[in-house]
Formats: C-alpha cells, sequence, structure tokens
C-alpha cells in the first residue's frame, strides 16, 4: 500500500463537488478524522468512502477484503477490531461491505446501527433485489456508476449521525405543536386521499408534523430517517416539485415506491408516497388540495410560525422551570418518538453538540448492555452531570450542571417527567390518523 | 444519473515465489526496481490509473505472495477479479512448469463466469539476465500460451524496464472486457392491497 500515481483526479462528478472529496489520504488532515466510513463490493471494489477519493484509496478497500476473505475461509464473520483508541467496526451485507473506522468513542453496537443506517441509504437508491441481481450477474460489478450522484446522501447521512439523536434512539422527533392545529391539519391531509396515495407526511426536514397512512401499515422509524435524511441532504426539493423512486427498506427492500416531494412553506415539506410511479399527476393534484384546506383555515401561516420555531428546537429548557437542567432527551417507547428542547448554551456550538451526542450515547450504550443492562445511571462527569433512566414506557437522558447533588438530580427529573407529560400531546403525536378515518 | 466515474478494475498477480511479481508492480507504478528480494507477506496493494483507448481507468493492482499458495487468503479474496497475471521466471523451469496449477486454482477459487474467456495475461520476467542461464524460450511459453486459449504473452525486465509498460497496458486493456454492462430494469411495483399489514408498533 505505497503508492498513487495519478496527474488527473477529478472528483467533480454529477454536479456534486463532494465536501473533503479531494483529501489526500497520505496526509494526517485525512488521518485525523475521528470517523472514516468504507463501503466496498465483496469483490473489494471501492464503492463510497466519507473522506477523499474512494478509488485513491483503493487499496485500503483491498486489505479490508482480504482480512474480511481470510476470516471466511474458517466460516468466521470478522466484526470488530480494537486496536488502541481505533476501533474498526465490519457490517457484511454481501455483496456488500461495510466497515467504520472510528476513534470517537462510540460502542460498537452503535457504529454498527450507523453501518447499517448507511446500507439502507443505498437500497433506497436501488432496492435489495436489483442490488443482489446485479452483483450475481457480475460479481466485479463497480456498483459507482449505479449510485452515482446519491453519495451526497452518504456524507449527509454520515453527518446527520453526528447530530441528530434519533439514530441512536431508533425514534424519530416531532415538531412541538398544540395538537388540536395538527389534528385539523391531519384532517385536511386524510380529506385529500386519492386512490394510489399510500403515505402523506409533512415534514420540516428532520421532524414530523403529522404522518397520515393505510390503517394496516405504519411507518418504521428507520424508514422515516432515510426520508429525514434525504431532504435535509439536499437543496434540490426547495425549489419545484419532484418525483423521485424512492425503497424503503423497512416497508419493502424488493420494490420502489415514488414519492411526491414539494415545500409548501418555508421549512414545511409534504411528501406524498405513491406505489403507481404514474401518479405524479394525481399527486400533485392532493398537494393543491391541501393547500388550499391549509389556507382557508389560516393553517398554513401558523404551520409555518412552528416549523421556524421548530428548526431552532421547538422549546426551550427554562420552558420547563426547572433551574439547573441543561438539555434531555426524552423517548416514548410506546410512539417511538421523542423530543428534545433546543441546544442553547453550553451546547451551542457545534462541538459541544456533538459532545453532548457522545455523552448520550456513552449513557444509551451503558444502559442498554447485553450483559447487566441498567434501568438507573448517574453519572458525574467533567462538564455535566447525567441521568439515565429507563422504564418499559420511556427512556429519559438528562444533563444537569456538574455539581449537583443525586438527591437534587432525582427531584428534578420527576419533575421533568411530570411537565413532559402534562405537554406531551404537543411534543409528541399520540394519535397517528389513519387515511380510514376520513372515509 | 450522474456522469459516470472512472472505471475500477481488479488485476491478481500470481505466480511462484520469486519471480518477481512485486517488482513488475513497483516497476510499473513506481518506477522503482530493488535487487533485494523481500517476501510479500500476504498481498499487497497498489493503485493506478491509466489511459486505455482514451478512457480513463483505475487500476486495483493485487499483488500476492508466491509461497504459501491460496490458503492463507481464503477463497472470496480472488472473487470479482477482471484480469490476472501470471507471472514466471524465464531462468527457472519450475516456475513456469507451475503455471498451469496457478491458473487452475485461480479459476477454480475465483469461480468466473465464463473461465475459458477469462482475461489471463502471462508474463516471462527476467530477461535481463544472461542468455546461457535462460530454461525457457519464448517459443515453448507462447506454444503453452496458445494452448490455454491464445493468453497474450510478454517477456518483461522488472529490473531493466523492459516491455513492463506495453504488458500493463494490454492488462488493462483485457480487464476492461470485462466491464460489460449489467441489465439494469425496474423491480416490479409494490401492489399495496395484496401485501400482508406490517405494524412496527409505531404510532405513526
Amino acid at each position: 500500500m505505497k503508492s498513487y500515481d495519478s496527474d488527473d483526479i477529478s472528483n467533480n462528478h454529477g454536479g456534486y463537488q463532494k465536501h473533503y472529496g479531494d483529501e489526500d489520504h497520505t496526509t494526517s488532515a485525512w488521518t485525523e478524522h475521528r470517523k472514516h466510513f468504507f463501503i466496498l463490493s465483496s469483490a473489494g471494489k471501492p464503492i463510497y468512502a466519507r473522506y477523499g477519493d474512494e478509488s485513491r484509496i483503493s487499496s485500503y478497500m483491498g486489505v479490508i477484503q482480504a482480512l474480511i476473505s481470510f476470516f471466511a475461509d474458517n466460516d468466521d464473520t470478522l466484526r470488530c477490531i480494537n486496536a488502541g483508541e481505533h476501533r474498526f467496526v465490519f457490517l457484511l451485507k454481501a455483496p456488500l461491505y461495510l466497515v467504520c473506522v472510528s476513534r470517537s468513542g462510540e460502542s460498537e453496537s452503535q457504529l454498527r446501527d450507523q453501518l447499517g443506517y448507511l446500507y439502507a441509504q443505498i437500497i433506497s437508491v436501488l432496492t435489495q433485489s436489483q442490488m443482489t441481481k446485479i452483483f450475481e450477474q457480475r460479481n466485479n460489478f463497480d456498483l459507482r456508476g449505479l449510485i452515482g450522484g446519491t453519495e451526497i446522501f452518504l456524507d449527509s447521512l454520515g453527518k446527520l449521525m453526528n447530530t441528530y439523536p434519533g439514530f441512536m434512539l431508533g425514534a424519530i422527533q416531532c415538531l412541538t405543536m398544540p395538537r388540536e392545529l395538527r389534528d385539523k391539519v391531519g384532517a385536511v391531509l386524510g380529506r385529500a386521499k386519492c386512490k394510489p396515495l399510500l403515505y402523506a407526511l409533512l415534514v420540516t426536514p428532520t421532524q414530523l408534523i403529522t404522518l397520515l397512512r393505510p390503517r394496516t401499515h405504519s411507518m418504521h422509524p428507520a424508514d422515516l430517517h432515510l426520508i429525514f435524511n434525504l431532504l435535509s441532504g439536499s437543496t434540490t426539493f426547495e425549489s419545484s416539485e419532484s418525483w423521485t423512486p424512492i425503497c424503503l427498506p423497512k416497508f419493502n427492500n424488493k420494490s420502489f415506491l415514488h414519492a411526491y416531494i414539494c415545500y409548501i412553506a418555508k421549512k414545511v415539506c409534504m411528501l406524498l408516497i405513491s406505489p403507481d410511479k404514474d401518479s405524479f399527476f394525481e399527486m400533485s393534484n392532493v398537494k393543491q388540495k391541501v393547500v388550499e384546506g391549509l389556507e382557508a383555515g389560516g393553517m398554513l401561516a401558523s404551520l409555518e410560525n412552528y416549523a421556524a420555531a421548530g428548526t431552532r428546537g421547538g422549546f426551550s429548557v427554562g420552558d420547563t422551570g426547572i433551574p439547573g437542567l441543561r438539555h434531555f432527551l426524552y423517548k416514548s417507547r410506546v410512539n417511538v418518538q421523542f423530543t428534545m428542547p433546543e441546544l442553547t448554551e453550553p451546547y451551542a456550538t457545534t462541538s459541544a453538540r456533538k459532545r453532548l451526542l457522545r455523552q448520550y450515547q456513552n449513557m444509551n450504550e451503558r444502559m442498554h448492555r447485553k450483559t447487566r443492562p441498567l434501568k438507573l445511571l448517574f453519572h458525574v462527569g467533567e462538564q455535566e452531570t447525567m441521568l439515565g433512566w429507563v422504564t418499559s414506557g420511556f427512556e429519559l437522558y438528562a444533563a444537569f450542571g456538574p455539581l449537583v447533588s443525586k438527591s437534587a438530580v432525582v427531584l428534578m427529573s420527576n419533575k421533568l417527567l411530570k411537565w413532559i407529560r402534562k405537554q406531551e400531546d404537543s411534543l409528541l403525536i399520540l394519535n397517528s390518523p389513519s387515511f380510514e378515518k376520513f372515509k | 444519473m450522474a456522469s459516470r466515474k472512472k472505471v475500477l478494475l481488479k488485476v491478481i498477480i500470481l505466480g511462484e515465489s520469486g519471480v518477481g511479481k512485486t517488482s513488475l508492480m513497483n516497476q510499473y507504478v513506481n518506477k522503482k526496481f530493488s535487487n533485494q528480494y523481500k517476501a510479500t507477506i500476504g498481498a499487497d496493494f497498489l493503485t493506478k490509473e491509466v489511459l486505455v483507448d482514451d478512457r480513463l481507468v483505475t487500476m486495483q493492482i493485487w499483488d500476492t505472495a508466491g509461497q504459501e499458495r491460496f490458503q492463507s487468503l481464503g477463497v472470496a479474496f480472488y472473487r470479482g477479479a477482471d484480469c490476472c497475471v501470471l507471472v514466471y521466471d524465464v531462468n527457472n523451469a519450475k516456475s513456469f512448469e507451475t503455471l498451469e496449477s496457478w491458473r487452475d486454482e485461480f479459476l477454480i477459487q475465483a469461480s468466473p463466469r465464463g473461465p475459458e474467456n477469462f482475461p489471463f495475461v502471462v508474463i516471462g520476467n527476467k530477461i535481463d539476465m544472461e542468455e546461457s542461464k535462460r530454461m525457457i524460450s519464448q517459443k515453448r511459453a507462447m506454444a503453452w500460451c496458445q494452448s490455454k486459449g491464445n493468453i497474450p504473452y510478454f517477456e518483461t525486465s522488472a529490473k531493466e524496464a523492459i516491455n513492463v509498460e506495453q504488458a500493463f497496458q494490454t492488462i488493462a486493456k483485457n480487464a476492461l472486457q470485462q466491464e460489460v454492462e449489467v441489465e439494469i430494469d425496474f423491480p416490479d411495483p409494490i401492489k399495496i392491497d395484496s401485501d400482508t399489514s406490517k405494524d412496527f408498533g409505531c404510532a405513526c
């Protein structure tokens, strides 16, 4: 693994200038990234690298393939290598191999989950059946030609997983807004139903406003995360009506659905999902009806206001009236949803936010460890005191100032739970409506 | 869809230990040669961009250890290769005689589609040595290559950089022929009514 010889390296394909794409893998800037992702075919051909040009580091891909192959010969599977402060995590999903090399402190299972999301992102572009078929035909296939132009979404997923706790929690975030308004908006969507419409969603791009579904089908949070990533990964949807095939792997990994995507107000995006690839104009009509319905009820303007507030965080930790509480994550296990306040001081900077998420991840990992899982965890850290609390109904992770006593934390946490209960129906979607309700 | 990226070709180099596989690769990629022999441990990987018929491709060269044969790296290692280079030393009769088993083993392990048409290239290396030491004549080597379905044959010197560039140019060109388009068709649409109901326990 020594050299590279070229004078014409162009990373500019599909109009997307990959951030970090020109980075030279022989420099310290490349090696010092805290978390690398690599995706390769099981033949060892590069498909994607989070940093640098994946074809330049094809030698590394070869090494990865050789390591995996060595163990595969003994019917063994390489899962994780811990070397100093680095952790190498492998996810083998033949015909793809996914590898993370990280010194972020995240656990093996957390990193493997993230690799699973990257895999799902690729499936959402190709479908599982199509990908399997291609590699059955040609195991030397260079997949980059087919996923070309969608690397932007792998990049954005990598970024999102560093800041958005939904992946760790396996839950989605809802836009904080009064239940009454949410119900009314849902009713407008419900009444606009046409035959090929499967799901109708309003999102902010990463928070759910409401979701209409058939009674027999729910939507898996993992699929919703892919949708959130699609919207937050590219600004292209903000300017026009879009129509795109998308495979939602948890819904059905063998086929495409088709998504109509259109922003109906600032930060308010409508997604209409249909199994019928020819239903663009029907979906466009649905949107028209919904927009008219929302405008007539004066709802669009207030939606826009809540979406703007929601993008900042929806509510502030001060709203809870608990001094000493800095931030928290609350997940309703029944609803597979979570809520959290705005990230304000001392978590206003990106690096502070990342650090806080790592704290939450450490707590989460410790509490859900297979051997000796915990129900309650009190942790005094250098910069904050943390509480983790897991019951059958909820998970709570809360950050307090560094000098708070255990009894004070317990008292404040109980107070916080009471506050959440009271606000629950604006923080979460407790009654997700189905289309049948509006028949 | 976005413009196509440079295609990447997987090239595997096989042959007895000491015939100069690593030296050939180093001469080709780094334009360097060392007289000192260092056995390759397991495998070594190098990348080079080449222009083939006005098309820029990336060659991912998998240099293997001669001594340990296939066992150490695992069957999957050879999967999805686009070209296999068989190297022997023209001054070493045994290294020529084992070419057949290297070829057979590659075909077994890599199990390519259409093994009879899989591109091999044979290289007789170390032609810089004095003529009296030569054990395998060009005629004999070419006859063998011909009998195996007209494998292209090159005589090279990694030390003196003779014919190395030409050999790899042919390797790249033949490897590229493996890159045929696959059929892409849209999978059947989902029929919602016939789908079994799914509930993930999510209220949404």
